[in-house]
């Protein structure tokens, strides 16, 4: 027998099972989701709001400005993140500047502290980059930001660890009075207990019917937002809100406590709790509201939207009381804005409800304040850093790349009684898969890890709740062993034969080169033929190859090898000449930052955290997958979406089927082969969608990979919502415009249980821009020179981190002159290079970039190939070269294709014999 | 004997031709191709009408192995009728570690003459 249940572990819920945890008494927490934080506590803005906004009078005012005082304290006692940045309401109008005037005052009733009215020159002074039509604001400086869910979970635990009894996937049926105690079934099993806590969010309403008469509803009002990449929380140095109307607060824009920018919500009544889709529709209309206040908002780094509901209840107020009918039922209900500030005031404000009612009880002995520490590893210092990685080498295995989170944190994320049990549940404890790459690269081993520490088959690892599965089994029906999640090994290659390890201790090498795919290998190998011997090269993964280790299909290699090879057998032709030539390599190993001055630091298990100096750097790091949210795409967020090339690893790598009717989004090389893999791997492709006029992909994988299995390929087509609440159930689609935008009028629905987006790629360049470097906005990667140097002397990039390259054969000749590059700056020791002048190259009409983009022609050797990409189906054209107005080199071209490399190689022969600034390569009709 | 007119799209260059193509009747053997821009659709058309072939690439399960699956492929294009047969009989072949690539994990698939083999050493 309990002396009190609370139903639902949201924020309220858990805050409420924490402070009742500090008394002797029996306590069960219930929820009916596989994890707490799971409802509007998941999806929410996250401001800890001042208290000047709630109507005089309301039981929101009096836990607003209460529950704000309490949060400092109670996030530091919990290790979660608090940033008090102060908000700013803004004003448009001398009317709006009144409303200010009102909440000033109201706030100042409230005893909010601190309040200020500043004038348009000072608040353009705090806030810059606001839009011109501001004219005031209110200030308010002890308002904040914090992350919900982390604050949920480690209230959770803490109640826990005291010895509440967390009961997860236990939906609350039926509620029975008998006489002084309540029996109540959740879950399939029957629990009792003498008070009942009604926390349950957006279903309080059924679950007070459940014993008393219905007497307040609670209307699900939905919220859109944006969320953007971890690097533009600068843009909002406060939170921003515009002036509130009868509407609501409206929307705001602010950092996040992990430094993201946040954007939204916009408010709508909607028919279900369950309505946590977003639209094309509410979220235009969130980035129309937030442009209004800021501008140049940076849309384009959205890493992803998403929606929640609003638990408001019909009365306009919180609902906080023991009901008359029933005694010792406690509603707290209606909790929508300001919910979440408001949790540390209701919880003790309830707990004393409660101890009014079992009279005094004795303090819990057990009771823990924190049950574990929720810093994340990167953000430690260097000592503790290597503290830990000595305690435990877990810690020094990054997982999670975008965010750094490593194997440790995701292990004790694991552990304890309110620990995780799916992939969201680590993603909500760590923010592994939270990051610009939103899982497409760690999903995969969160699932090993999640598996291992919890004795499950990969397969039985839920995205969330029961029916959330992500992979459908093994391929060929048969387990799949794997005996590298491990990965302790900083030098063991999964291919026979030695790779070098390099000797230890040292701590500076002439050439290091980070990223061990095609790119980096091609890098080492030129480097060692042009006599440099101390090269070091350091990968993440367990093994060299980067990405052609997963594209098991044929079709690289023609033009460096004249052979038809598979991607880890062009792979394995390079590890073997870094075998023979005895190039170090460090695996299993994460760069975390390169400097100017070419420092490097990295960190492994075996070493920990390492710092070295390069005489000269590589970046060779890849590029990632364009992921849903950037693209934008609105509907639900089920299990059963992902990026091709992740898909592409699950099958061919740790071999699991992600799923049995699969659509492809996007016509790219890697979406028609993932079409062909999954059908022959037993799966249903029902239609590849494009939204261009044209399929982007290879000829040859257009007719080989889909034409050849009768799949419809929809182009002019696009996806305008994605259905299914735990797993895909089908999509939208529509026919698209010149504009590629959706025709309205033209949907059409698509039974489906997967989309995998084969949407492009982006170059992964954030150690680059860590170091100083400047990226090129026409191809996401650094700007370099003929050899390949970037801006910052001594640092040289190649392969898909300095533009996406379809062949893998161009990634490895631009390498090879990285290489070259590279190791003459380590030859010539600081000495300048040979005389000579230099130009720019241009993109002219038809091209979209040029690499690279700046040529001495010094240095050229036997010519320089310029890479470049087109901007449209062109046929019967020429490439032109132009400098001082004369065509220098033309080629003609039957056919150009946005989809392939173009490649002109320019010799010194070839130029004007007087200096020139800028060589422009265009297309011209016709011949010249 | 009714002629079969097959439509085809050409592989060989972004241009991507679809042509139609059929045997010609008073010449056995001899093709009637229509809808190239250039003559190298035609020889495409000779190989694709006749005798079309495909190289499959797949897994194979693996034992005893750092990683569970083996990248796999056919050491030459197989007839293309004979891709699923062939990707049942890939589907039902295991093997143990460790493996050199280039090692024949299926000799003479299906009596095509041509062997299904280790893409990568593991
Ligand atoms: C599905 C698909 C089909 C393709 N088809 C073809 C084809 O048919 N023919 C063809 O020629 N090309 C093809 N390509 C293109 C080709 O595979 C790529 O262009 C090439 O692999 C890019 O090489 P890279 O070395 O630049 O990048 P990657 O192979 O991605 O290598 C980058 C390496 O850097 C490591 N790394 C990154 N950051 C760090 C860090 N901080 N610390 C340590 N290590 C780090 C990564 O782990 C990775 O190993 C295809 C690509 C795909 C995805
Ligand atoms: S027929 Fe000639 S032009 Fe047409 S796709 Fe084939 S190779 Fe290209």
């Amino acid at each position: 027998m309990f002396d009190a249940a609370i139903i639902g572990a949201g924020i309220i819920g858990t805050a409420i099972a924490r402070k009742l945890a500090q008394y002797d008494l029996q306590l069960v927490l219930i929820e009916k989701d596989s994890d707490v934080a799971n409802g509007t506590t998941k999806a929410n803005s996250a401001i800890i709001h001042a208290g000047f906004d709630p109507e005089p009078g309301t039981l929101k005012a009096k836990f607003n400005v209460e529950g704000n005082r309490l949060y400092e304290n109670l996030c530091r006692e919990l290790d979660v993140p608090f940033h008090q940045t102060g908000s700013l309401v803004i004003a448009f109008s001398e009317e709006e500047m009144d409303t200010l005037n009102g909440l000033y005052e109201r706030g100042r009733s409230f005893g909010v502290p601190r309040l200020e009215l500043v004038g348009r020159e000072k608040l353009h002074k705090m806030e810059p980059g606001l839009s011109d039509e501001t004219m005031g604001a209110l200030y308010a400086p002890t308002a904040g930001i914090t992350d919900p869910y982390l604050l949920t979970i480690a209230l959770a635990e803490s109640a826990a660890s005291s010895g509440v009894e967390l009961r997860r996937n236990s939906p609350v049926t039926e509620i029975i009075k008998l006489g002084e105690r309540f029996k109540i079934n959740c879950g399939g099993e029957t629990i009792e207990t003498r008070i009942v806590i009604n926390a349950a969010g957006l279903y309080a309403d059924r679950i007070n019917e459940m014993v008393n008469p219905s007497y307040f509803q609670i209307k699900p009002a939905r919220g859109e937002y944006f969320l953007l990449d971890k690097k533009t929380g600068h843009y909002a140095r406060h939170v921003l809100f515009p002036c509130p109307t009868k509407l609501g607060k409206g929307v705001l824009v602010s950092p996040t406590a992990h430094g993201n920018l946040i954007i939204g919500p916009n408010a709508e009544t909607v028919d279900s709790k369950e309505a946590t889709e977003t639209t094309a529709r509410g979220l235009a209309f969130v980035r129309r509201n937030a442009e209004k206040i800021k501008k140049n908002l940076p849309f384009h780094k959205v890493i992803t939207s998403f929606s929640g509901l609003r638990a408001k209840s019909s009365t306009g107020d919180f609902i906080i009381e023991e009901t008359d009918q029933t005694r010792g039922f406690i509603n707290v209900a209606g909790i929508d804005s300001p919910g979440l500030v408001s949790a540390p005031a209701i919880a003790d404000y309830v707990a004393g409800m409660v101890i009014d009612k079992t009279g005094p009880s004795g303090k819990n002995s057990a009771y823990c304040p924190a049950a574990r520490s929720h810093t994340p590893f990167t953000n430690l210092n260097e000592e503790e850093k290597e503290a830990l990685i000595k305690e435990d080498p877990r810690f020094g295995r990054i997982v999670c790349r975008c965010e750094h989170i490593t194997e440790g944190e995701i292990v004790r994320a694991i552990e304890g009684p309110a620990g995780a049990r799916s992939v969201d549940g680590i993603k909500k404890r760590t923010r592994a898969g939270g990051g610009r790459c939103q899982g497409g690269f760690c999903g995969p081993k969160v699932i090993r890890i999640l598996a291992r520490e919890l004795n499950l088959e990969p397969e039985e690892i839920k995205k969330d709740n029961p029916e959330s599965y992500i992979l459908t089994g093994p391929t060929k029906g048969k387990k799949s062993e794997s005996t590298v999640p491990g990965r302790t090994s900083t030098t063991c290659s999964t291919a026979p034969g030695e790779l070098k390890t390099p000797e230890e201790g040292r701590d500076y090498h002439d050439l290091v080169i980070i990223g061990g795919g095609p790119a980096g290998m091609a890098a080492a190998v030129a480097a060692r033929e042009q006599g440099i011997d101390d090269i070091l090269v350091i990968e993440r993964d367990h093994e060299l190859g980067g990405i052609l280790q997963q594209c098991i299909h044929n079709g690289f290699g023609l033009h460096q090898f004249r052979e038809e090879l598979t991607g880890p057998e062009y792979a394995e032709r390079f590890i073997d000449q870094l075998k023979q030539k005895g190039i170090s390599c460090k695996l299993n190993s994460m760069v975390l930052s390169v400097g100017k001055d070419r420092r490097i630091t990295f960190v492994n298990s075996k070493d920990g955290l390492n710092s070295i100096q390069a005489g000269a750097v590589v970046l060779a790091m890849g590029c990632r997958e364009r992921t849903r949210g950037a693209i934008n795409v609105p509907g639900t967020r089920p299990a059963g979406i992902f990026p091709a090339g992740m898909a592409q690893r699950f099958v061919n790598i740790e071999g699991y089927m992600v799923g049995r009717k699969v659509v492809v989004f996007g016509s790219g090389d890697i979406g028609l082969i993932m079409a062909r893999r999954v059908v022959w791997e037993g799966g249903e492709v029902v239609a590849v969608i494009e939204r261009k006029p044209y399929s982007e992909g290879l000829i040859r994988n257009y007719v080989q990979c889909v034409e050849d299995y009768g799949i419809p390929m929809l182009l002019q087509h696009t996806i305008t919502s994605i259905k299914g609440k735990d797993r895909v159930e089908g999509i939208t689609i529509a026919k698209t415009d010149q504009n590629k935008q959706p025709v309205e009028g033209t949907e059409k629905e698509l039974e489906c249980d997967t989309v995998l987006f084969s949407r492009g790629l982006i170059p992964e360049n954030e150690l680059s821009v860590g170091a100083g470097i400047s990226l090129h906005p026409g191809t996401g990667g650094p700007v370099v020179n003929e050899t390949m140097e970037t801006e910052i002397e001594g640092i040289f990039a190649c392969g898909n981190v300095v533009h996406v390259h379809d062949l893998v054969d161009w990634v490895t000749e631009e390498s090879y002159k990285a290489g070259r590059g590279a190791a003459d700056y380590v030859k010539r020791q600081g000495q300048e290079p040979a005389e000579g002048y230099s130009f720019k190259t241009k993109p002219g009409t038809g091209i979209n970039y040029i690499v690279p983009h700046k040529i001495r022609t010094a240095l050229m050797e036997d010519g320089v190939e310029l890479y470049m990409r087109c901007d449209g189906h062109h046929q019967n054209t020429t490439l032109q070269a132009r400098a001082n107005g004369q065509v220098v080199k033309s080629a003609a071209k039957k056919v150009l294709t946005p989809g392939e490399m173009i490649v002109l190689k320019i010799k010194e022969d070839d130029l004007p014999s007087d200096s020139f600034d800028e060589l422009t390569v265009e297309l011209a009709k016709g011949d010249i | 004997m009714t002629l079969e007119t097959k439509e085809m799209i050409c592989i060989l260059c972004p241009l991507g031709c679809k042509m139609r193509v059929k045997e010609k009747p008073d010449q056995p053997g001899e093709l009637s191709v229509r809808g190239q821009q250039c003559k190298l659709g035609v020889d495409y058309a000779y190989d694709e009408y006749s005798n079309p072939t495909r190289t499959v690439t797949s897994t194979v399960v693996i034992h005893n192995a750092p990683l569970p699956r083996l990248p796999v492929k056919t050491s030459k294009p197989i007839p293309k009728e004979l891709v699923f047969p062939a990707i049942d009989e890939i589907t039902r072949t295991e093997v143990e570690g460790p493996i050199e690539i280039g090692t024949v994990i299926i000799k003479n698939l299906l009596g095509t003459d041509s062997d299904v083999i280790a893409t990568r050493s593991l």
